[in-house]
C-alpha cells in the first residue's frame, strides 16, 4: 500500500515541476558577438562636429582585444580613430569622440569596423538629425534620467573636472607598482543617489512608494544618514529582488566616483588596488558597477584626491583610461604606460 | 478558401501610393493558400491578409460603398478621418473616399502591423479576443473593402446609405470627458536634440474629488496633418512620452495620483469598473518627464487632457497594483535582422486581474505577446503588431480580463525588426540598444493591473462563471482556474516567525461531530492507502486537524473552513524532499459516523469515505 502511495506521490511531484521550457534568453559568458555602436552627433562650441561610439560586446565576462587593423577600422581616412582595442563586457556607451572634417557633408559617412569571435559589423556614423546629441542626451542614455526625468538643476550638469597627476606617459618594469593619482573636481550634481535602482519608473506611475523614498533619502542630510546606519546593502537586495518594479530603461545610480580601466592592451597579469569600479553596464546584483541592481558609491577623499596603484606582469605598452563620473556626464584621462621586462 | 491571387489588379489610375505598391508586390510574390497562411512567424515579412468575398457569400460585384463600405468607415475610420481630424484626408462621403479606395483597400489588409488602419494591431488568431473600443475589421469587411476596391469602387444606390459619415458635432474624444484642461504651448525647435524635462503645472479646477473612469491626451500642433515629412517615428507629433501625475501642491508625493504614460499616437486609459482613479480637487498636473522629440520642423504644440468621471458617489473596490514587466537595460539588437526576440518575465506575488495590456516598444518594435504561465500552463493572452507612429493600449473588454492566481509567471516577448522593411528606423545597419530617445529602445508592458486578495480573487472567478455561463469543462483565456470552486493557490500556508499560521473559522464547540480519529482510505490507480485525520479542540477553542498519511510524518492543516455543507483542510504534503499543496474536501457521510472525502494532491484528485473510530 505504501508503495502504491509512494508512487502517487513521486507523480504528483513529478509534475509540479517544470518541464523545461526552453530559456530563449541566455546571458553568455564568451563567444558571442561585438557591436560596434553609433551613438550620434554633437556640435562643438567652435562649430565643429564630434561622432560619437561606443560598443556592445554581448559577452558577459569574455574580454576581447582586436588590435588596430583590418579588424579594428575606420573608413574613409585613418584606420586609427583612436578606439580601443581593448573591450570590457556588455554595453559600453559613448566611448570614445572622432572629430570629423569640416568638408563632411550630411550624406557621407564615417565607417567602423570590428571583427571577433568570427563575427563582423560596421557602426556607420552619419549627420542624420535624429542622432543629434548634448549633455541631456548622454545623460538620459547613460541611465541618469531614469525613465526621462529631469529638472533644471540636472539639466546644468556639468562633466566633473578630472586633472591627472605625474604625466600622460609612464614607464615601469613588470612587476613593479605604479602609483596612479587624480585630482576630480564636481559641481555636486546628480545628487548622490541610493543604493538600490527603483527600476527608472513603475509600469505606469511616477509616484510609486520606491521614488518616494528615494526623493527623500536624497533630501536626507547627511548626518542623519549616518546617525541611522540604516539596512544592510543584502537587505536592500533582499528587498529590491522582492520588488515587482520593472527596470524600464537605462538606470544607474549616481555617485561621484574615478575609475581606472585598460583602453589598450590586455587585461592578462594587469591588478589595480583598490580593485575598481566597473565603467561598463553590469546589470548584475552586487556587480561594482553603477548600473547594477545595488550599488554603493565610494568615499568621496576629502581632498579629491583619487589614488590607485597598479601592476603589470607582462612586458609591453599599455593605454590606461581613468573615468571621472558623476552619474550623469563623465570625463576621462588617459595615460600611456610602457612595461618593460622584470629585472632578473 | 480561396485566395484572390489578382486582388491587386485593376487599381484605380494614380492612387497608388509607395506603400500601396509595396503591399501590393508582396502580395503578388507571396499570396498564400489559405486563411492559416497569414503568417506572424517571427522573421518572416508580414503578408496582407487577402480574402475573398465569394468565400463570405457574397457576390464580388454587388459590393458598394453606400450598402457595404460606409457603415465601415463610419464605425471605424472617420472618427479621425474627417475635416480637421487626426487623419491626412477626409473620408466622409463618397467623393472623398473614392480616390483612395485602392489606398485604403492596402492599408487594412496589413491589419496588424506597422502601417496597418485603423491603427489597433490585435493579432486575431491568437489570444483574448475582447477589447474595449476595437475599432479592427472583420474577415468580411476586408473581404468587401478588396472587393470594392478591385471592382473600381462603385457608389452604389444613394438609398442604400443608411449611417452618417460627417460627424460635425464630433469634437475628436474618444471618450467622453467631463473635464479638459491644457498644458501650456510648448515651442520645439526643428533640429534639437532629445529633451526630457518638467512641464508648467496644470490646475486641475474641480471643487470635490472625483474617480476617474477613462483618460485621454491628444496633441494639438500646428504641423500640417500629413505631418513634418521626416521619414522616421513621430513625424506628426512632438510629445513622445509624458510620465505625469497628480497632486495638491504641498501634498506628499505618496498622496499624489499617478496616471497612464501618455505615448505618440496614443489611444484612450480605460480604467476598471472596481479601481477608478483619484483626481482631487485643487490638486495640479505635473510632470519632470516630458520628452520632446525635434521632427525636423519648427512646431509648437500643447496636450489636452480629457477625464471621464464615475458618478460623485462612486468608491473604487480594488487597488491598482505596482506591477512592472519589461528589460530596458540589457537590449541588444543586430543590424538588418528581423524577428529579433527580446523576453523579460514577473512572477506575481498577487492574484492579478489585468485590465489593459500596453506594449511599449520603440522604432525597431514590430510586435509584443503576452503570456502566462502557471506552473506547467502556458497561454498567451494577447499578441499585437507595433507600431511606434502609434502606440496602442488595449483594454480588455469586461468579463474578458485575465485572472491570474499568484505565482503566475508574466512573460513578454518582443519582436524586433530592424530591416529596411522598417520604415521606423533611420539607419538598420546599426546595432542598438536600450535607452530613452526616440532611436533607443525600451521593451516594457506598461499595462493596467489590479491586485485582488485570495477572497477577492474567488469572487471574480465566481462571478466570471456567472457572467460567461462557465460549465465545468469550459476553459476561457486567461483564466486557468475560473472553473476551480476551490482555487489552487500555490502559496496557501501563511507564516509567521517561520511558523505556518493555522487558520481555522471552525468552533470546535459546533464541530463536535468530527472531533475524534478517522481513518479515510483512498481509491486510487495503483489500489488503496489509508490517511488518518485527526480533529481536536485547539488552545483558542477552534477546530484543529492533522492529518497523517502513510509515509511522512503527521502534518497540521494549515487552514480548516466550513464550506456549504462540511469542512476544508488545507495541507502541506511532504515527500521527496518536496512540498506538496493538499485539500481534503469532507462532507457528510451517507451512514452514521462517516464523511465523504475528496482529496487534492496537486492536481491528483481522489475519494474515499472515512470512518470514525469507535465510532
Amino acid at each position: 500500500m505504501i508503495g502504491r502511495f509512494a508512487v502517487l506521490l513521486l507523480a504528483a511531484v513529478s509534475i509540479s515541476i517544470p518541464d523545461g521550457a526552453e530559456a530563449q534568453r541566455h546571458t553568455y559568458t564568451k563567444g558571442q558577438p561585438l557591436y560596434p555602436a553609433y551613438e550620434g552627433w554633437e556640435q562643438n562650441e567652435d562649430g565643429s562636429i564630434d561622432m560619437l561610439f561606443g560598443y556592445m560586446n554581448q559577452n558577459w565576462e569574455q574580454l576581447l582585444d582586436v588590435p588596430i587593423g583590418a579588424d579594428n577600422q575606420f573608413s574613409p581616412g585613418t584606420a586609427d580613430q583612436g578606439q580601443p582595442t581593448h573591450f570590457l563586457p556588455r554595453r559600453n556607451r559613448f566611448v570614445f569622440k572622432v572629430r570629423i572634417p569640416s568638408d563632411f557633408e550630411e550624406d557621407d559617412e564615417l565607417v567602423w569596423t570590428l571583427r571577433a569571435n568570427g563575427h563582423e559589423f560596421k557602426a556607420y556614423g552619419s549627420l542624420r538629425k535624429d542622432l543629434f546629441v548634448d549633455n541631456v542626451v548622454i545623460m538620459s542614455e547613460t541611465g541618469a534620467l531614469g525613465a526621462g526625468s529631469s529638472n533644471p538643476e540636472i539639466r546644468a550638469n556639468v562633466p566633473p573636472a578630472v586633472e591627472l597627476q605625474g604625466g600622460m606617459e609612464r614607464s615601469v618594469r613588470a612587476g613593479e607598482t605604479l602609483r596612479l593619482e587624480a585630482i576630480v573636481i564636481d559641481d555636486g550634481q546628480p545628487n548622490r543617489s541610493s543604493l538600490v535602482l527603483s527600476g527608472g519608473g513603475s509600469s505606469d506611475d511616477e509616484d510609486d512608494e520606491e521614488d518616494a523614498q528615494e526623493e527623500d533619502e536624497a533630501a536626507a542630510p547627511e548626518e542623519e544618514e549616518e546617525e541611522d546606519a540604516g539596512p544592510t546593502p543584502r537587505q536592500l537586495l533582499a528587498s529590491a529582488l522582492r520588488s515587482s518594479t520593472a527596470t524600464v530603461t537605462v538606470s544607474k545610480r549616481s555617485g561621484l566616483h574615478f575609475t581606472w580601466f585598460i583602453y589598450r592592451g590586455p587585461e592578462e597579469g594587469v591588478e589595480f588596488d583598490p580593485p575598481q569600479i566597473k565603467p561598463w553596464e553590469d546589470t548584475r546584483p552586487f556587480a561594482n558597477s553603477p548600473w547594477a541592481r545595488v550599488w554603493e558609491a565610494p568615499e568621496l577623499p576629502e581632498d579629491g584626491r583619487w589614488v590607485s596603484e597598479v601592476t603589470f606582469t607582462q612586458p609591453g605598452t599599455y593605454v590606461l583610461r581613468g573615468r571621472a563620473d558623476d552619474g550623469g556626464l563623465f570625463s576621462d584621462v588617459e595615460v600611456t604606460v610602457v612595461v618593460r621586462a622584470a629585472v632578473s | 478558401m480561396t485566395i484572390h491571387r489578382q486582388a491587386f489588379d485593376g487599381l484605380i489610375p494614380g492612387a497608388i501610393t509607395a506603400i500601396g505598391v509595396a503591399v501590393a508586390a508582396t502580395a503578388l510574390l507571396c499570396a498564400p493558400t489559405g486563411l492559416t497562411a497569414q503568417s506572424h512567424t517571427p522573421g518572416e515579412l508580414h503578408e496582407p491578409h487577402i480574402l475573398a468575398a465569394a468565400d463570405f457569400g457574397i457576390d464580388p460585384s454587388a459590393v458598394t460603398f453606400t450598402k457595404d463600405i460606409a457603415p465601415i468607415l463610419a464605425r471605424s475610420c472617420v472618427q479621425c478621418h474627417r475635416a480637421g481630424g487626426a487623419g491626412p484626408m477626409a473620408f466622409t462621403n463618397y467623393q472623398e473616399v473614392r480616390r483612395y479606395a485602392p489606398r485604403i483597400r492596402n492599408k487594412t489588409a496589413i491589419r496588424d502591423r506597422m502601417g496597418a488602419m485603423p491603427p489597433w494591431y490585435v493579432e486575431k488568431d491568437i489570444g483574448i479576443q475582447h477589447y474595449k473600443q476595437d475599432p479592427s475589421l472583420t474577415d468580411e469587411e476586408l473581404a468587401k473593402i478588396q472587393a470594392w476596391a478591385n471592382n473600381g469602387a462603385p457608389e452604389g444606390d444613394p438609398a442604400d446609405l443608411k449611417v452618417e459619415l460627417d460627424p460635425v458635432s464630433e469634437d475628436g474624444w474618444r471618450i467622453e470627458p467631463d473635464l479638459v484642461v491644457k498644458s501650456n504651448e510648448v515651442f520645439v525647435e526643428g533640429g534639437v536634440a532629445d529633451w526630457w524635462g518638467e512641464i508648467e503645472p496644470i490646475d486641475i479646477p474641480l471643487e470635490h474629488d472625483r474617480y476617474v473612469k477613462a483618460v485621454e491626451i491628444r496633441e494639438v500642433n500646428d504641423l500640417p496633418s500629413e505631418g513634418s515629412g521626416r521619414e522616421t517615428v513621430g513625424a506628426r507629433y512632438v510629445f513622445h512620452h509624458l510620465i505625469y501625475i497628480s497632486r495638491v501642491p504641498g501634498a506628499h508625493l505618496l498622496e499624489a495620483t499617478g496616471w497612464p504614460v501618455h505615448e505618440v499616437g496614443r489611444n484612450p486609459d480605460f480604467f476598471s469598473e472596481e479601481a477608478g482613479r483619484l483626481l482631487k480637487a485643487g490638486s495640479q498636473i505635473t510632470s519632470e518627464s516630458a520628452h520632446l522629440h525635434s521632427n525636423g520642423t519648427d512646431t509648437r504644440a500643447h496636450l489636452e487632457f480629457g477625464f471621464e468621471f464615475f458618478p460623485e458617489d462612486y468608491v473604487p473596490k480594488y487597488e491598482t497594483a505596482r506591477l512592472g514587466i519589461g528589460d530596458g537595460l540589457n537590449i541588444s539588437i543586430a543590424p538588418d535582422q528581423n524577428g529579433q526576440e527580446l523576453h523579460a518575465y514577473n512572477v506575481l506575488e498577487d492574484n492579478l486581474k489585468i485590465i489593459a495590456f500596453e506594449p511599449h516598444l520603440h522604432a525597431p518594435g514590430d510586435r509584443m505577446c503576452l503570456e502566462a504561465i502557471w506552473k506547467q500552463h502556458i497561454e498567451t493572452l494577447s499578441c499585437v503588431g507595433y507600431d511606434h507612429n502609434w502606440v496602442r493600449t488595449y483594454s480588455f473588454a469586461e468579463n474578458y480580463e485575465p485572472l491570474l492566481p499568484k505565482g503566475t509567471v508574466l512573460h513578454i516577448t518582443g519582436y524586433m525588426n530592424n530591416t529596411e522593411s522598417n520604415s521606423n528606423v533611420p539607419d538598420t545597419r546599426n546595432w542598438q540598444g536600450s535607452g530613452n530617445r526616440s532611436v533607443a529602445n525600451m521593451f516594457i508592458d506598461l499595462g493596467i493591473q489590479l491586485r485582488l486578495s485570495d477572497e477577492e480573487f474567488v469572487a471574480e472567478m465566481a462571478k466570471r462563471r456567472e457572467v460567461l455561463d462557465l460549465d465545468v469543462n469550459d476553459h476561457v483565456i486567461g483564466c486557468p482556474l475560473c472553473m476551480a470552486e476551490i482555487p489552487l493557490l500555490p502559496d496557501i500556508v501563511e507564516e509567521e516567525d517561520g511558523e505556518p499560521i493555522v487558520v481555522s473559522d471552525v468552533e470546535a464547540s459546533a464541530a463536535a461531530e468530527f472531533l475524534g480519529t478517522w481513518t479515510l482510505p483512498l481509491e486510487s490507480p495503483q489500489g488503496t492507502f489509508n490517511i488518518g485525520l485527526e480533529f481536536s479542540e485547539g488552545d483558542d477553542g477552534m477546530l484543529a486537524a492533522s492529518v497523517n498519511p502513510p509515509t511522512s510524518p503527521p502534518e497540521d492543516a494549515s487552514s480548516i473552513r466550513r464550506s456549504d455543507d462540511g469542512l476544508v483542510l488545507k495541507f502541506t504534503l511532504t515527500a521527496f524532499g518536496s512540498s506538496i499543496p493538499a485539500t481534503i474536501t469532507l462532507t457528510s457521510g451517507d451512514e452514521a459516523n462517516t464523511m465523504n472525502a475528496v482529496v487534492d494532491l496537486a492536481g491528483f484528485s481522489l475519494s474515499g469515505t472515512a470512518t470514525k473510530e469507535g465510532g
